[in-house]
């Protein structure tokens, strides 16, 4: 038995990462049952995401909870990630979508490094959302992380970082440090391009935003009026996996 | 003049992942099954590249610049192959990836 009764607030961040791990478990066990919140919001939100939806009392939806569009895979499955947020895309110019899909197959191709064995592997779960003059979209996973996965995809940046923190390697920095890299110190050089790629793809609009949260690091890079900058944060806590979201003012 | 189109019928209109290992639609395979053949063959062709939803840079790096890397020249590619899209920045894109792995 899952319990919201206490839950009084559903954040989007933490609610997709909640719905990443509910999603795999249901594939190893069938039948979760859920207590339901006290707070008719939260309900409706877990409603929307599917958490909730064999309790017929929340099936009416509201017009002030936006309901997020889902995909699921193991694989690098460009059409399994992206053709659920389809209705979205004629909010981005053509050319720009392309960019959109490329960044989140970039994301796709990440993840085989997440899990140590396919036996493990749970795969990856999107997420496509339409805002007021926004579009959100994320990917989750829940393998060993982007800080744990470096020493193998960037051994360099790994014991570049990890030199300059005194104190120990945290799980921020790290993913900072991949974020701004354009190598790996692999032999195939042409590697590694993945994640600056997902953040590059904020340059497209004047106001964006990407967060990464994986293990304990989160890095929010915003862009506003051209601008960017990085918010770097570490938490006691890992979340075990990773979320990337990405929030785009299209403007329409 | 032979036609490559990011359909379904030719190819995907996803294509994404580096190698066969990553999915279905991967560069390596769009390389291995579909470019290499034409240029194996010496048969100029233009490929349309904005049928596809969209590139990642590793399917778009294993295919173009692993083509160099499988000995093909980048005279050679372009004397043969024609690619199209409304987006220059990637054309631009490929050109670098094939440039670079030249210099690799």
């Amino acid at each position: 038995m899952l319990s919201f009764s206490r839950t009084v607030k559903a954040v989007a961040d933490g609610t997709l990462f909640l719905h990443s791990e509910l999603d795999r478990l249901s594939l190893i066990r069938r039948k979760i049952r859920f207590r339901q919140s006290r707070n008719q919001i939260v309900n409706h939100v877990l409603t929307h995401l599917g958490v909730l939806q064999t309790s017929s009392k929340y099936v009416s939806r509201r017009a002030d909870i936006v309901g997020w569009h889902t995909g699921r895979g193991t694989d690098v499955d460009s059409e399994a990630a992206n053709k659920p947020g389809e209705s979205l895309w004629s909010r981005f110019p053509r050319t720009v979508r392309s960019r959109v899909i490329g960044a989140m197959n970039e994301a796709l191709s990440n993840v085989k490094w997440a899990y140590n064995s396919e036996l493990l592997n749970s795969g990856w779960r999107t997420y496509w959302r339409s805002e007021t003059n926004a579009v959100c979209f994320a990917i989750a996973d829940r393998g060993v992380g982007i800080p744990k996965s470096l020493p193998k995809t960037m051994p360099e940046i790994f014991a570049d970082v990890g030199r300059k923190i005194i104190g120990g390697v945290r799980d921020a920095e790290l993913i900072s440090a991949a974020l701004t890299s354009n190598r790996t110190a692999s032999d195939e050089a042409h590697r590694g391009k993945g994640l600056p790629e997902m953040a590059a793809l904020l340059e497209q609009w004047p106001n964006a935003q990407m967060t990464i949260y994986s293990n304990c690091g989160k890095v929010l890079i915003q862009r506003k009026l051209g601008k960017t900058t990085e918010t770097k944060t570490n938490s006691r806590n890992s979340i075990l996996g990773t979320l990337v979201i990405w929030k785009i003012e299209t403007g329409n | 003049m032979q036609e490559i189109h990011f359909d379904n019928r030719t190819f995907s209109r996803y294509p994404a992942g580096r190698y066969r290992t990553d999915g279905k639609w991967s560069g390596e395979k769009f390389r291995d099954e579909i470019l290499s053949h034409f240029i194996a063959n010496g048969e100029k062709t233009t490929i349309f590249l904005d049928e596809a939803q969209g590139f990642g840079s590793s399917f778009l790096e294993e295919a173009f610049g692993g083509l160099i890397r499988k000995g093909i020249t980048f005279a050679t590619f372009q004397s043969l192959v024609s690619l199209r899209s409304d987006d220059s920045s990637l054309l631009e894109e490929i050109e670098t990836y094939m440039l670079d792995a030249q210099g690799e």
